[in-house]
């Protein structure tokens, strides 16, 4: 039997750090691509060349800008834009692909790791929080449909895990 | 009945009695075996009827290749058509049902079809076309009444399918002898493995015939080799099939996750496997002999016959004649005589015995040799036949690989491998057991340790062409009833082409594709035409290798059109109003929210009334929306929008559109400048992704030295537009401040949470884009909707947003805007920055775009309704000159408008055209105006 489980995250601010100085390597402090860097309360995942994603308590908005805004920045709330799940149990990289096209299960994506890639249609970013968890940032308007295939997914790893 | 159960031996269990049913009448079998060997062992000898003639059939083989017993599994939403009952393991209260025949199997009125084969030649639809089309118009009912072989169920599929992906070091296809050793020496090397078999459990060849591999019983060898990769954390992957292989090492696997006809919560789940190294280790398929009576129920495969033997414990018949041209004969001789069944002759065509002709009725009850030159009759209720084996090459040939003729196969093996691929075992050609094993060991990148065996080596392959007696009569495609005599009219008819003798007599089409027949029908086809079979060639090899359920390829998605859904923030506010939803691209947006009994369009011109005269209220959120910021962020939009931006003061916007490269309108939208370096730009919904992957190609790759962060923000700015005379009132009222002038913007807060207030208009009323965070939008749309509905206003939706652009002649990206217009053509050259620069400028001075007949934007009126996607005609003429792009009641006013591209247009108002739609039956005069029927001066936009 393979158990997964699926919440909701709440009370999470995510902010888009552009950094639009050309051919600079990343300022200290802050990941390479694919990887996620935690600095206080602060998650900070490197999504693309110069571009980071920063999830934080909504209370830590103020402080997360000042951690990392700089002089050839721009900091961008998207906080409106993705709904936050966070997937925990040993079935968790089974789930993802299914419907995906990621090798969620090479276990070189492991904490700390973080990928942007498509499940269900749906563009979504993985950010691996623990051996048995991640968490998948859906766009918001596609996250009913994930999060209803994903709940008949979980349903039916229980019963016929993938052999 | 001829066939029996052998009181022991085989792989089955016989403490799990499996009851099952076929063409209704109650079997038992025993768990492990497929419904063939169940019914063989209950002296079961006809499966099926034939497709053309309605031949009485029963099974030849024992695995995916069997042309002939092809049955419906299951019942009613879960009934399987044209499943091989060789490939179907029996589980309890199975039904299965034989197909193609009425009113039973015993009794085919369809029959009466052989006594007119001399009608039905190879091709003879495609003869029903000459002497006109009343002659097709005829046959035609009878033709489409005879085709097909089993119902398609007309219930909805009930059952779960799911996709994965999966990706692995090696992927091995085949868990035979050869499958087994290669994905143990990948496993032994600490690679990722995934070994994928077809039947249900591992072994191959080795279930069938019993051998030694390193010291101990193969099949014990086989089982350590699975715990080995097992253990080394390997994926093993059984009831499934690769059905196909595709670019850049991509394999689908389809996997049964129940039987054909069973229920479970998942059915079957379809693998997408991308691959460093595939192994294909898929054996070979023994083919059968080429001779009259070829077709008769209890005439097999040797091989098939030894499967049932070894494997399932029955005996396919008590009196057989061997007859072929390879060892299988001996193993299948020794085999049956271990089964106590009586050898009548042995037929070898190496030792000068040939196989004339089968004989019998309703199975084949004798045969006819030629021994050293002499004919002579047996009798007998089985023969077991073997022509030779074919490599099973499909899947290298999906992967783009090359095949060489063998003449020592009589048969193609594989040879240039276009992908990271490598044949392996049976299927490359080789003989005896070592061989295969030593193959996929090194296939696999084994080095030392090959796995060995003291089996003797057997000669497999023998000459086809010894074997073919060349009879009319003769089936080389059993599933579609096509004779050595169809190959040879089709070949005198001028078919030469080994692909139009495929689509002309229908060899290898089908379930089966031609897997026991391609080769007889190749040789038919060569020696016809004096040729090697290397120089006829091959038709091509399409996945999938065996047939899939259209709801495997649907996955998750049946019913979905495999495509997701995007829902509104506000959806389920949306939806307590029970709106009509319309599909706008992924997303589903209100197309009108109407009261009572009122249709689409009595609910859209209320709506949009209501808009004319109070006011409205409308879901923008699905605008694309881009946040654009930095020292450099006027030049990056310069660059990208066509019209000025740079000049744009903090708390104004424009309307801007963005070209393509070759100066077509791409887009339009609206540019807001925020603050000194920070600018929103929206465009259209439809093309918001398009807009997304240009701006990042402008910003990384056109203009990679400037300083600007662009940031898609569709999603996380929920928008409503608030349009209509009491508009501003409420907009002041839920603001508290004074609302900005048409296209001014402003940094606003409603119920608290802070968004922008943009005064846009897009229906020709005093109107307000409100943004706010999507995730605190419900508070913002709940005051919204209650001061609307207090000054008497109302919802609207797509429909009355159509209709009040179009009074407005505001140009859509996909109607008017059509891929193939201007900004010239659309009236907007005024708009465009005169110093160029922009995305697409250089291409708007072609000569070809400055001409006058150009399809130019234009009005229509009419008294009568214009229908949208009419040709425009001059009177007299039937020459289209244009088209109309949209159309609509006027909204306030009597009559109808619409916008239109006409050749020329500019020019032509005034004019009366016609408006003229043949397939519709419509056709409706109108008269050519300017693009604009409401408040052209923009009085309405102004306090």
């Amino acid at each position: 039997m393979t158990e997964v489980t699926l919440t909701l995250i709440t009370g999470r601010a995510l902010l888009r750090l552009i950094d639009w100085s050309t051919g600079a390597a990343p300022a200290a402090g802050r990941p390479s691509v694919g990887e996620v860097r935690m600095v206080g309360e602060v998650r900070i995942a490197g999504i693309e060349p110069g571009q980071w994603l920063l999830s934080c308590p909504q209370s830590s908005v103020a402080s997360a800008v000042q951690l990392v805004a700089g002089a050839d920045t721009a900091i961008v709330d998207v906080s409106g834009s993705m709904t936050g799940v966070r997937i925990e149990g040993a079935g968790w990289r089974s789930l993802l692909m299914i419907g995906g096209v990621f090798d969620a299960e090479d276990r070189a994506f492991a904490t700390g790791r973080v990928a942007r890639t498509v499940v269900h249609h749906a563009p979504l970013l993985i950010d691996v929080v623990g051996s048995d968890a991640a968490e998948a940032w859906i766009p918001a308007s596609y996250a009913g449909e994930v999060l209803a295939t994903w709940h008949k997914a979980v349903t039916r790893l229980a019963a016929a895990p993938p052999r | 009945m001829s066939g029996f159960r052998m009181p022991s031996g085989g792989h089955i269990d016989r403490d799990r009695p499996v009851g099952f049913s076929f063409d209704g009448r109650r079997y038992q079998g025993f768990a492990g075996d497929t419904l063939a060997s169940a019914l063989l062992a209950a002296g079961v000898v006809c499966f099926g009827r034939s497709f053309k003639y309605h031949r009485p059939r029963g099974v030849i083989a024992a695995g995916v290749e069997e042309p002939n017993a092809l049955v419906t599994a299951g019942r009613d939403a879960r009934a399987e058509p044209n499943t091989r009952a060789t490939d179907i393991f029996i589980t309890e209260g199975l039904i299965a049902t034989s197909q193609n025949r009425w009113p039973s199997l015993r009794f085919d009125v369809g029959a009466v079809s052989g006594a007119l084969a001399r009608f039905l030649p190879a091709g003879f639809y495609y003869k029903t076309f000459f002497g006109g089309p009343r002659a097709w118009l005829f046959f035609e009912k009878f033709i489409r009444r005879a085709a097909g072989l089993g119902p398609a169920p007309q219930l909805a599929d009930p059952d779960s399918y799911e996709h994965r992906a999966a990706f692995c070091d090696v992927l091995v296809v085949g868990a035979g002898p050869a499958g087994l050793a290669a994905a143990d020496a990948a496993a032994g090397r600490g690679d990722r493995v995934i070994l994928v078999e077809q039947d249900r459990v591992a072994g191959g060849s080795l279930l069938r015939d019993t051998a030694e591999i390193n010291g101990i019983d193969a099949l014990v060898w086989a089982d350590a080799v699975v715990a080995r990769i097992t253990a080394g954390g390997g994926r093993i992957l059984l009831r499934t099939t690769a059905t196909g292989y595709y670019d850049h090492n991509l394999v689908s696997l389809a996997q049964k996750c129940v039987e054909p006809g069973g229920e479970a919560p998942l059915a079957q789940r379809l693998w997408h496997v991308r691959a460093k190294r595939v192994v294909l280790a898929s054996g070979t398929i023994e083919r059968p002999l080429t001779c009259t009576g070829n077709d008769l129920p209890g005439v097999m495969l040797a091989g098939a016959v030894r499967t049932y033997i070894e494997r399932f414990a029955v005996a396919p018949g008590r009196r057989a004649v061997l007859a072929g041209c390879t060892d299988d004969l001996l193993l299948t001789e020794a085999a049956l005589r271990r089964a106590g069944v009586e050898i009548v002759a042995t037929l070898d065509t190496r030792h000068g015995a040939t196989l004339v002709a089968a004989t019998g009725g309703a199975a084949v009850t004798g045969v006819v040799a030629e021994i050293d030159g002499k004919r002579r009759n047996f009798s007998c209720d089985l023969v077991a036949m073997s022509g030779g084996f074919t490599p099973s090459v499909h899947l290298h040939m999906q992967a783009g690989g090359t095949l060489d003729w063998h003449d020592g196969c009589g048969a193609f093996i594989p040879a240039l491998a276009r992908q990271a691929q490598v044949s392996a075992g049976a299927a490359t050609g080789v003989e005896t057991l070592a061989e295969v094993l030593a193959s996929g060991w090194v296939a696999g990148g084994g080095t030392v340790a090959v796995p060995t065996t003291g089996t003797p080596p057997q000669q497999w392959h023998g000459s086809v062409g010894a074997a073919m007696v060349a009879p009319k009569k003769a089936f080389v495609d059993f599933q579609n009833d096509v004779t050595a005599a169809d190959l040879d009219l089709a070949w005198r008819e001028g078919y030469r082409s080994v692909e139009h003798m495929k689509r002309y007599t229908t060899l290898g089409m089908a379930t089966d594709q031609g897997k026991t027949s391609n080769i007889a029908g190749l040789l038919r086809l060569g020696a016809n035409e004096h040729r090697r079979p290397p120089e006829v060639g091959l038709t091509t090899f399409r996945p999938p290798f065996t047939p899939v359920t259209l709801g495997l390829l649907a996955g998750e998605d049946g019913g979905h059109h495999m495509a997701p859904t995007r829902r509104l923030r506000l959806y389920d506010r949306h939806q307590q109003h029970r709106p009509l939803w319309q599909p706008l691209g992924y997303w589903h947006r209100p197309r009108a929210y109407p009261r009572g009994t009122e249709t689409l369009h009595q609910a859209a011109m209320r709506e949009a009334t209501a808009v004319r005269t109070s006011v409205g209220l409308t879901d923008v959120s699905t605008l694309a929306k881009f946040d654009i910021q930095g020292p450099d962020a006027a030049a990056f939009l310069e660059l990208v929008c066509a019209t000025s931006v740079a000049k744009l003061g903090v708390g104004r916007g424009r309307y801007t559109v963005m070209l393509r490269e070759d100066g077509m309108v791409a887009d339009d939208g609206t540019v807001w400048r925020l603050d000194n370096m920070h600018y929103l730009l929206t465009s259209s919904t439809g093309g918001a992704a398009r807009m997304e992957s240009h701006l990042s190609y402008v910003r990384t790759v056109l203009a990679g030295g400037l300083r600007v962060a662009v940031t898609d923000v569709q999603e996380h700015w929920f928008a409503a537009a608030i349009a209509g005379p009491a508009a501003r009132r409420i907009v002041e009222t839920l603001t508290d401040a004074p609302a900005p002038k048409h296209m001014g913007c402003a940094a606003t807060t409603i119920g608290g949470v802070p968004g922008w207030l943009l005064a846009a208009s897009y229906s020709g009323e005093r109107a307000f884009e409100i943004y706010v965070p999507a995730d605190r939008a419900e508070t913002v749309w709940q005051m919204l909707e209650t001061a609307v509905h207090a000054a008497d206003g109302a919802l609207y939706g797509l429909e009355a947003l159509e209709l009040l652009r179009i009074e407005k002649g505001h140009v859509v990206i996909g109607a008017e805007a059509s891929g193939r217009t201007t900004p010239g053509d659309l009236g907007m050259s005024k708009l465009l920055r005169a110093g160029g620069g922009f995305f697409g400028a250089a291409a708007l001075d072609r000569p070809a775009l400055q001409t006058s007949d150009r399809q130019q934007l234009v009005g229509l009126t009419s008294a009568s309704a214009i229908p949208e996607g009419a040709m425009l005609v001059r009177a007299g003429s039937n020459v289209p000159a244009g088209y109309v792009t949209s159309a609509g009641q006027r909204i306030l006013g009597d009559g109808y408008v619409a916008l239109a591209l006409l050749a020329g247009g500019v020019s032509r108002t005034g004019e009366d055209w016609t408006a003229t739609s043949p397939t519709r039956g419509l056709k409706v005069g109108v008269q050519v105006t300017e693009p604009i029927f409401y408040d052209p001066a923009g009085a309405r936009y102004r306090d």
